[in-house]
């Protein structure tokens, strides 16, 4: 039996490959993330491990700022800790970091940002090679006076830095110039080059501490004495630190690095890992729907095995094999795909992350994984077909082939209408508010009409083929009609082939919707609310924020009216519905941290804000927001039961809980979108030295003169003395802003259009195996004289049905889904928005791609051999 | 042709030394070897033989479906040896008309739809009048808009016999079109057929190895090992069946 199943398989290698196709994609997909996902997480732990291997324990301040950005921020410790530890027991050697976010500037005055990929760090020199993770490379020397600087290898290659030049770099504080005194990197693995990690500036203490405005020290490293162990180490640390200090040991700290750079490689791998999960669950449709009708077309052979006595047992078990042999051999294919995609990626990072050269490890998880996904999708999605195939009778073998021909149960009906209409119920009650389910209630109740359609799909799909192929006899005569009823013919199969093709248009509609809601919001918070300004000054794409030097310039132009600085800080809000329920939970504090929501906040100047922005419904009507208090979203202050002349709580690592007034509320989202606005005195007082920089400055000048103009005379001055700074007109800025957006959405189209590939090739299959089904009618067809261009022109109306058929539904449920979930999102303040070019163009493309599939199909079907066809049984 | 006059008149297909070899070498199968014969319009007549014989490639080949080794089939005035195959498509939809054993219809089109599908992929507008007389002879009016799978063997025949004759062709030809029908449908299958040729004056060239069918033509002609071996005009079952018995069948 084995045996007849394996030559099965191999005596339809085409069938072997049409089927195995969406598996090989899905899993290319998958394993190459994988891969390159191991590849980044190995590359950086041994950085880390390296940079950090001479470190047997650290000291730093037990208290955190939760940060959106990345890990936590800590405030510094004083200088004397150092003297303290230094001399404890055990400890060979102590010295203290130091480290910040500068913008450091190539030879043309353009600021270095990459797109992706870690933040350029500066941080103090130490001299102590066990506590110093990096090596100077030959000729180079540690930076000894405020004017010189150590720089990594990477951006001394990239940018054609050497010993002796000089480089600028723009720092909290201002702009610096620095002489290159060495040039450093990573000896990771004791390998003899050195490797960068981040873009780095390495300078002198006391310089560091000035210019990234640290007080002490970030964390001090240690270094054990010999004969001391690490645990030891942090036991005798413990005994002799105050308590708003911690101790971490070596290991631990190295561990907890690692884990924030995976969970930053995660940010980045788990959404291209999901789009590789939709793929397998389209290809699963496309798996189950091949299968069926390789068991239909198969019906004689199976009866007849039947007829000789194989029991339903076997029958399965053929079934089964040809499964996992199909899914083996394709995921073997999609596992070598993948690992090429992965080298693809890695080449794709390489201006991000310094990666080893050549291909990626293929790690074992990647191929386990790529495996069981690739053997496992498709054995469930054959199951139903394969216990199908053990009901065929053995009388079978004597008739005619079998086309599948059940008819649709009453159950089936039952079943889908519930479904469906439970589906549009929940999402209709949720979008009128009637139910308080928020996005998962919308969620849900997409599920259910999902589930629901795909139940109902083959009672759809006869009628809705028929009527998106009515006009086609008419235009198209016989071929037109006769496409448009093998559409129709088999509604099981249409319905299945149009729905995986469903899914992938409704994610992308879902998706279209999304962009072009958030589109018109950021189009209207920055372009009406602040029709005003004329021009941004901001520090792009960094996190380093401005040195003073733009605004200050920008102050002293006659040109200028107003300019209206912006920061950003996080705290820690103690009063949300959020924080009160995690509190009721977890208590007042953690680890000595005050549990509550951690929140973005702005701080804007003062009064000039009010002049400079259109704030919607400010309530009440204020003309400055004083110090220590806030502006809060009307919508967020509505949910926490706050109003204007309340006091809330706020918690800083800096300064401790803070007591601010509500000031006024207002009514939708300004500039970036906070829901927190203060004044800038109250935001410096706050912020770790991190946040205490200009982030952005909206100027408006005076009234007549034209932005674009202004521009043109202040630019360079302002790349002189302020080179860190991007500056541009409103109007640029927007579409900067939007072209960002632009090319993340273009990414995630590019991501599901892997599952409507597949889905499309799904098409292409059914159409292709139905064309195998029906020979003997084509044959028919070209002997009563149907030329072959009216034979293929029948195929291809038939294929483009299914695919418009597929194509529609999804926009429809897209259209759906997409308003309902940027409606349900609307605490960000985003209106949906449908974009009936997108739309109509989504719709388009799927029509051609059903003409694009059908021409091999097509081909095949004027090439029967009408004699062979038509002969007698 | 030198008398164009003569064919339009009086003979509706012919072959001319019409052969037909299958491989080549050792395995070479003669199923045609140089068969000369022509089809006058209005005449029934029946191919017969034994299995083997070469009476369905005769048919294949004399209506366009297959090609001649050497020699020629000519008909209405066209040498199908010179047509390429777009050309030889439309003859067979303009000029032929088709009668199968089995799966003879268009299972997702309706009857009428079947009958006028030849016309409807050239684009032609059926002749109402004699599509009414053909749909009445084979009696077929009152299951117009029924699909096949509505409809019993012997209609799906008579379906398959109204759609030859719809588009008016120059020749009929069929193929054991009796074969997968019980006695009395075949029976009445062949009368539509006589009917056609006696009442609306069509050409038809039926093969078949059953003796009854044969009786209902005009000319019997006799094939064996791919030769035409003898020709009986006004056939009865009983004579052709001796000939058959004689012919070793």
């Amino acid at each position: 039996m084995l045996r007849v199943a394996l030559k099965s398989v191999l005596a339809r290698k085409r069938r072997l490959f049409t089927t195995g196709f969406a598996i090989v994609l899905s899993v290319a997909f998958i394993s190459g993330t994988l891969v390159i996902t191991a590849l980044m997480n190995s590359t950086l732990d041994s950085l880390i491990g390296s940079s950090y291997d001479g470190i047997d324990a650290i000291v730093r301040s037990a208290e955190a700022q939760e940060s959106d950005f990345g890990p936590p921020i800590r405030p510094t410790i004083p200088d004397s800790t150092l003297g303290l530890v230094s001399a404890a027991k055990g400890v060979r050697a102590a010295a203290g970091l130091v480290q910040g976010l500068p913008t450091i500037i190539d030879k043309n005055g353009d600021r270095i940002q990459d797109l992706a990929g870690p933040p350029t760090l500066a941080f103090n020199w130490i001299d102590d090679p066990e506590l110093q993770g990096g090596r100077l490379a030959e000729g180079g020397r540690p930076p000894v006076t405020p004017e010189e600087v150590v720089i990594d290898v990477r951006t001394a290659e990239e940018y054609d830095f050497s010993i002796g030049d000089q480089v600028q770099a723009g720092f909290p504080v201002g702009l610096r110039t620095f002489t290159i005194v060495g040039i450093g990197g990573i000896p990771v693995d004791g390998q003899e080059n050195l490797v960068a990690g981040p873009r780095v500036l390495l300078l002198e203490l006391t310089t560091a501490q000035q210019l990234l405005g640290k007080d002490g020290f970030d964390y001090i490293a240690l270094s054990a004495a010999d004969g001391v162990s690490q645990v030891d180490l942090q036991r005798t640390l413990t005994t002799i630190l105050p308590p708003d200090q911690e101790t971490l040991t070596g290991e631990e700290f190295v561990a907890e690095s690692e884990e924030t750079i995976s969970r930053l490689i995660s940010l980045f791998t788990q959404p291209i890992l999901a789009f590789g999960f939709v793929a397998v669950f389209v290809g699963s449709f496309v798996i189950y729907n091949t299968f069926s009708i390789v068991v239909a077309q198969r019906t004689r052979e199976l009866a007849l095995l039947r007829a000789v006595g194989s029991g339903r047992g076997q029958i399965l078990g053929s079934v089964m094999v040809e499964a996992v042999v199909v899914g083996l051999v394709a995921s073997t294919v999609g596992i070598a795909g993948g690992w090429a995609l992965s080298y693809g990626l890695k080449v794709a990072l390489s201006s991000s992350f310094s990666l080893p050269p050549g291909l990626p490890p293929l790690t074992p998880q990647a191929i386990l994984v790529g495996l069981g996904i690739g053997i496992g999708s498709t054995l469930i999605s054959a199951f139903v077909p394969g216990i199908r195939a053990t009901f065929i009778p053995p009388i079978a073998a004597l008739g005619e082939t079998a086309i599948d021909r059940t008819a649709l149960s009453v159950r089936r009906k039952v079943i889908g209408s519930v479904l469906l209409l439970a589906g549009i119920a929940i999402i209709a009650l949720v979008s009128a508010d009637t139910l308080n389910w928020g996005l998962s209630g919308r969620g849900f109740g997409a599920a259910l009409l999902f589930l629901g359609i795909t139940t109902l799909g083959p009672v759809f799909a006869g009628p809705m083929a028929r009527t998106l192929g009515a006009p086609l006899p008419r235009f198209r005569g016989v071929s037109g009609r006769i496409g448009k009823e093998n559409a129709g013919r088999n509604p099981k199969r249409t319905a299945i082939t149009a729905v995986a093709l469903s899914i992938g248009v409704c994610l992308v509609v879902v998706v279209a919707i999304f962009a072009a809601s958030i589109r018109a919001t950021v189009q209207d918070q920055l372009g009406n609310q602040l029709a005003d300004v004329d021009l941004v000054v901001d520090s792009g794409t960094g996190f380093a924020g401005l040195g003073p030097e733009p605004r200050e310039f920008l102050e002293s132009r006659p040109e200028v009216a107003l300019v209206n600085p912006i920061r950003f800080n996080q705290g820690t809000l103690l009063d949300t519905r959020g924080a009160k329920e995690d509190q009721a939970e977890k208590g007042e504090s953690e680890n000595g941290i005050p549990v509550g929501d951690s929140e973005f906040l702005i701080g804007v100047d003062r009064t000039t804000i009010f002049e400079i922005a259109n704030i919607e419904d400010l309530t009440p009507p204020i003309a400055e927001i004083p110090d220590d208090e806030v502006m809060v979203l009307a919508q967020e202050a509505e949910e926490n039961g706050w109003k204007p002349g309340d006091t809330i709580r706020v918690w800083f690592a800096k300064t401790g809980e803070q007591r601010w007034r509500i000031a006024a509320t207002f009514g939708s989202r300004i500039g970036n979108g906070a829901e927190y606005i203060t004044n800038n005195e109250t935001q410096a007082k706050n912020a770790l030295p991190e946040f205490d920089v200009d982030s952005t400055i909206w100027v408006k000048l005076q009234d007549g003169l034209d932005p674009e103009t202004v521009l043109a005379d202040l630019k360079p001055e302002l790349k002189k003395i302020a080179p860190t700074a991007g500056f541009n007109t409103i109007g640029d800025y927007v579409g900067e802003r939007l072209a960002i957006l632009d090319s993340v959405v273009n990414l995630i189209y590019v991501l599901l259009g892997l599952s409507i590939v597949i889905a499309l090739v799904g098409v292409g299959n059914t159409i292709s195996l139905s064309i195998h089904e029906r020979t003997r009618e084509l044959g028919l067809l070209r002997a009563v004289g149907m030329t072959r261009s009216q034979l293929a022109e029948s195929v291809i109306w038939e294929s483009v049905i299914i695919a418009l058929a597929g194509t529609v539904v999804g926009l429809v449920i897209g259209v759906v889904l997409g308003t309902t979930f940027v409606d349900g999102i609307d605490q960000q303040g985003i209106e949906p928005v449908v974009s009936v070019v997108t739309v109509a163009i989504i719709g388009i493309i799927g029509a051609v791609a059903g003409v694009f599939l059908a021409i091999r199909p097509s081909r095949r079907a004027t090439r029967v051999d009408v004699l062979a066809a038509i002969s007698s049984v | 042709m030198t008398d164009t006059q003569t064919w339009s008149t009086t003979i509706a297909a012919a072959a001319i030394n019409a052969t037909k070899i299958y491989g080549s070498g050792d395995t070479q199968v003669v199923a045609l070897d140089a068969v000369s014969a022509e089809f006058n319009k209005g005449q029934f007549t029946a191919i017969m033989g034994p299995s083997g014989s070469g009476k369905s490639t005769l048919m294949h080949c004399l209506a366009g479906l297959d090609l001649l080794t050497s020699g020629s089939v000519l008909i209405g005035g066209d040498d199908l040896s010179q047509l390429k195959e777009r050309d030889l498509t439309l003859l067979r939809r303009d000029k032929i008309g088709f009668i199968f054993q089995a799966f003879n219809l268009i299972p997702t089109l309706s009857a009428l739809e079947n009958i006028t599908l030849p016309m409807d992929l050239g684009g032609i507008k059926p002749d109402q009048g004699w599509l009414d007389t053909v749909i009445d002879t084979v009696g077929l009016r009152d299951r117009l808009s029924h699909r096949p799978s509505e409809l019993s063997g012997g209609q799906q025949q008579r379906v398959a016999v109204a759609r030859a004759l719809a588009s008016r062709p120059q020749i009929i030809f069929a193929d054991e079109p009796t074969g997968n029908l019980d006695s009395r449908t075949g029976t009445e299958i062949l009368t539509f057929m006589r009917k056609a040729v006696d009442e609306l004056r069509q050409t038809i060239v039926m093969v078949t190895h059953d003796p009854n069918a044969a009786g209902y033509s005009d000319r019997v002609l006799f094939l064996a090992d791919g030769r035409l071996v003898d020709e009986m005009f006004e056939p009865t079952a009983a004579k052709v069946l001796d000939k058959m018995k004689a012919l070793g069948d």
